[in-house]
């Protein structure tokens, strides 16, 4: 199980990764991403709105309240041009700190 | 028998007594609560089982209050500077108005032959009975104020307890001047002042128990 700190410093990368495949809403995100993690990253669910809101605040992503086929209200989220930009730079430093781990980690198993 | 939809109202009052969450926010999370309760039922548990797994995923009200604080922390600044300010404005006008209506009473007494320590008297309980009155309704009803502020009803109220005041206190200092002579205005003020005083000190321990009693109740209420 991905440690409490771990978990907040990467929901907003993870979300605007989710967002880059298309819109979505807030129940169907935390769905995604439990799925592509096989259950390793768990959300409390109620916390992912507020960085929703913090990114739609910070114009990252934009919102629209839509009626789904089931007849429900949903707010469906997806990419600005600058969210998109935060996106690849997320993305740049996420690779850098994973590149590093694993060049570490693979000197360590070729010496033992 | 549980009912979905007077819970998710319950829940929904809940999280709006709050006061950090916007309308958009509540109704985005009740679509939330809607969507994993619709999920969960399905899976052979109740109704009222799927609607508390769904309520407890999603987290207690006054933790999303916290998070949501933090995104919208001007606006919510911004709200609480406007009730400051109303109740600075309400409680002015209010104050002037009570003291309006005690000056005028006791000015209105003084021009009878009555002694001058009866306009005293009669200031005292004319203003004993309206801040009674005041806080009978406010205990009572003051709370439709707060969940449900009407701001042009609340101006309007506020503008026209000022207007009411200012009359009043006009009127019955013209009425003390025109008919009395000078000394018997001195005493008439003089205990007005000291009955003023008296009430005053009694409202102020007043505010302070009812404020002392609502920051209980609202402890109470996140426990």
């Amino acid at each position: 199980m991905v440690s409490k700190e771990l978990v907040a410093a990467s929901t907003r990368p993870l979300v605007l990764s989710v967002l880059a495949r298309g819109e979505s809403y807030g129940y169907a995100i935390i769905q995604q991403v439990r799925e592509l993690s096989g259950g390793e990253l768990e959300w409390s669910e109620g916390m992912l709105y507020p960085v929703l809101h913090r990114l739609e605040r910070d114009k990252l992503i934009l919102a629209s309240w839509k009626v789904s086929e089931s007849g429900r209200k949903r707010k469906y989220y997806r990419l600005s041009a600058s969210g998109t930009r935060a996106m690849h730079s997320e993305q740049q430093q996420w690779l850098a700190v994973h590149n590093a781990l694993t060049s570490l980690w693979g000197t360590k198993l070729c010496l033992t | 028998m549980f009912d979905l939809e007077s819970a998710i109202d319950q829940w929904r009052k809940d999280l709006q007594a709050t006061s950090a969450l916007s309308t958009d926010a509540t109704q985005e999370l009740e679509s939330h609560i809607r969507e994993t309760t619709d999920r969960l039922r399905g899976k052979d548990i109740t109704d009222q089982e799927a609607f508390m797994i769904a309520k407890m995923r999603l987290g207690q009200p006054d933790q999303l209050a916290t998070e949501f604080e933090k995104v919208n922390a001007r606006p919510i600044w911004r709200n609480r500077l406007a009730w400051v300010i109303a109740g600075y404005l309400g409680g002015s006008a209010i104050s002037g108005l009570i003291h309006g209506a005690s000056s005028f009473s006791a000015a209105a007494v003084t021009i009878g032959d009555l002694p001058a320590a009866s306009s005293g008297v009669v200031a005292v309980l004319v203003k004993m009975a309206c801040w009674i009155g005041l806080f009978g309704y406010l205990i009572r009803r003051g709370h439709r104020w707060i969940e449900q502020p009407k701001p042009i009803a609340l101006i309007s109220a506020v503008a026209v307890a000022w207007m009411l005041g200012l009359a009043l206190n006009w009127g019955g200092t013209i009425f003390q001047a025109h008919f009395l002579p000078v000394a018997r205005i001195g005493d008439s003020m003089f205990w007005q002042m000291i009955g003023g005083m008296v009430v005053q000190f009694c409202v102020f321990i007043a505010c302070i128990i009812l404020l002392l009693r609502y920051d209980r109740n609202c402890q109470a209420k996140s426990v």
